[in-house]
């Protein structure tokens, strides 16, 4: 059996929870007041993230996959499983294509999207076949270059003196409403519920359960302070407008640097940024997938997997989306409500109620059963 | 209009038909369903033949 380290699942938990988000931006839709956003979404994903732990402790042994079928049992609990790897697959395609669209638009222009995707994947795949323990290896080594690469776009943002306290006031000047609805479902499951896919690897943590709770909830306060940095250098660098229509906001603050006319054009920082999280992202989700399909195929080897859930993710990446428009406006508008917040809020909650009252009959009939002894 | 509830992943149907994809998804994972209770019965059939050859 694969085992990581405390240190790598922490590693691991940022990248997933900080993903793409660090270029397309967070709760935009908000406006100026996005800052407001990440830090309830931040304080509610503690909490949901927090409900996920206490089901893995509730069901020790088994993976999210597993744990419906071992509350729901086999003929309702094993179709609900079942959701889970295909929700994966899904999202892996939307990272595809998150790429596809930045690539695309910024650095291979006029690319064909298919040899984008295909190489990508090619890379990807191959660390599914090297396994979890490769994946946070690779992830253990960049995320250094990662941080630093985070810290020195603020460090040269900052000495530009680009940035505008300005532009965060008048704070709530549209009230609480625009806030509300950006944090559920969007703002709350982007990143932090959706670290519910993290339950496939908790078993693999090579420590005892108190410290991946530990070690989960630092990473999403760690990975909900890095967002917090990024929507308020680039709120205050390009103002709540182009916030609200750039593409990529990041992306259009890097570009604004300028120290004494010598240290220009950060965009590399960026795409580089923009490319490590997304592949972290994209390597776990498929890493999912497949050992959710394992699992429930019940398949002895992943590896036999592979191959067809990279050529299904190679379609995904293609059609998933036509153009840039209906693929944010999926993100934002249509994904979170019909997926999302049934997969990542309504079925967890409901397993939890079910498992605590199989546990409570479970303790009385104990109970029960000592008493007539 | 059949052909939007086959291909629900794609973006324009998701906004034109935000019902499809879980639709699609719920009858998808009902079929890999089957597929996991015959290999789990396939499996149960095989250790116990392994435990009959054994004993």
């Amino acid at each position: 059996m694969e085992r990581i380290s405390q240190y790598q699942l922490f590693v691991l938990t940022v990248f997933f929870q900080v993903g793409t988000t660090i270029i397309f931006g967070f709760g935009a839709a908000a406006g100026r007041d996005a800052w407001i956003v990440t830090i309830i979404s931040l304080l509610v994903g503690i909490f949901v993230i927090s409900i996920y732990l206490f089901l893995s402790y509730l069901n020790p042994g088994l993976t999210l996959v597993e744990w419906f079928p071992a509350q729901f049992g086999k003929w309702i609990g094993t179709p609900i499983a079942w959701l889970y790897p295909l929700l994966f697959l899904y999202e892996g395609g939307r990272i595809l294509n998150d790429i596809k669209y930045l690539t695309t638009t910024i650095i291979l222009v006029d690319t064909p999207f298919l040899a984008i995707i295909l190489f990508f994947l090619l890379v990807v795949a191959y660390l599914q076949y090297c396994g979890i323990e490769v994946i946070a290896r690779i992830g253990e080594i960049f995320f250094p270059y990662f941080l630093v690469m985070i810290l020195g776009s603020v460090v040269l943002i900052l000495v530009s003196d680009i940035l505008r306290v300005d532009n965060l006031l008048p704070v709530l000047k549209n009230g609480w409403k625009p806030i509300l609805a950006s944090t559920f479902p969007l703002g709350a499951s982007q990143g932090f519920a959706q670290s519910l896919e993290l339950a496939m690897i908790w078993l693999l943590v090579s420590t005892s359960h108190k410290e991946i709770v530990k070690t989960t909830l630092f990473a999403t306060v760690f990975s909900g302070l890095l967002i917090l940095i990024t929507v308020l250098m680039i709120i205050t660098g390009i103002g709540e407008f182009f916030y609200k229509i750039e593409s990529f906001p990041m992306f259009a603050l890097v570009s604004k640097v300028n120290i004494g006319g010598i240290i220009k054009n950060l965009d590399a920082f960026a795409v580089l940024l923009f490319i490590i999280s997304a592949f972290f992202k994209l390597s776990l989700h498929l890493f999912f997938a497949i050992r959710g399909f394992q699992i429930l195929t019940k398949v002895e080897s992943s590896r036999k997997l592979i191959i067809p859930i990279t050529i299904i993710s190679i379609y995904l990446g293609y059609s998933v989306s036509s153009n840039y428009e209906e693929h944010i406006k999926v993100a934002i508008e249509v994904f979170p409500y019909n997926l999302w917040i049934m997969l990542l809020w309504i079925l967890p909650f409901a397993l939890l109620i079910v498992t605590l009252i199989k546990r409570a009959i479970k303790n009385r009939k104990k109970e029960m059963a000592q008493a007539k002894e | 209009m059949i052909k939007d509830w086959l291909f629900p992943w794609e973006s324009h149907i998701m906004i034109n038909h935000p019902l499809a994809m879980p639709v699609f998804m719920g009858i998808a994972s009902f079929f890999l369903s089957i597929v996991t209770w015959t290999r789990g019965n396939n499996n149960q059939n095989k250790s116990k033949q392994k435990d009959m050859d054994e004993n």
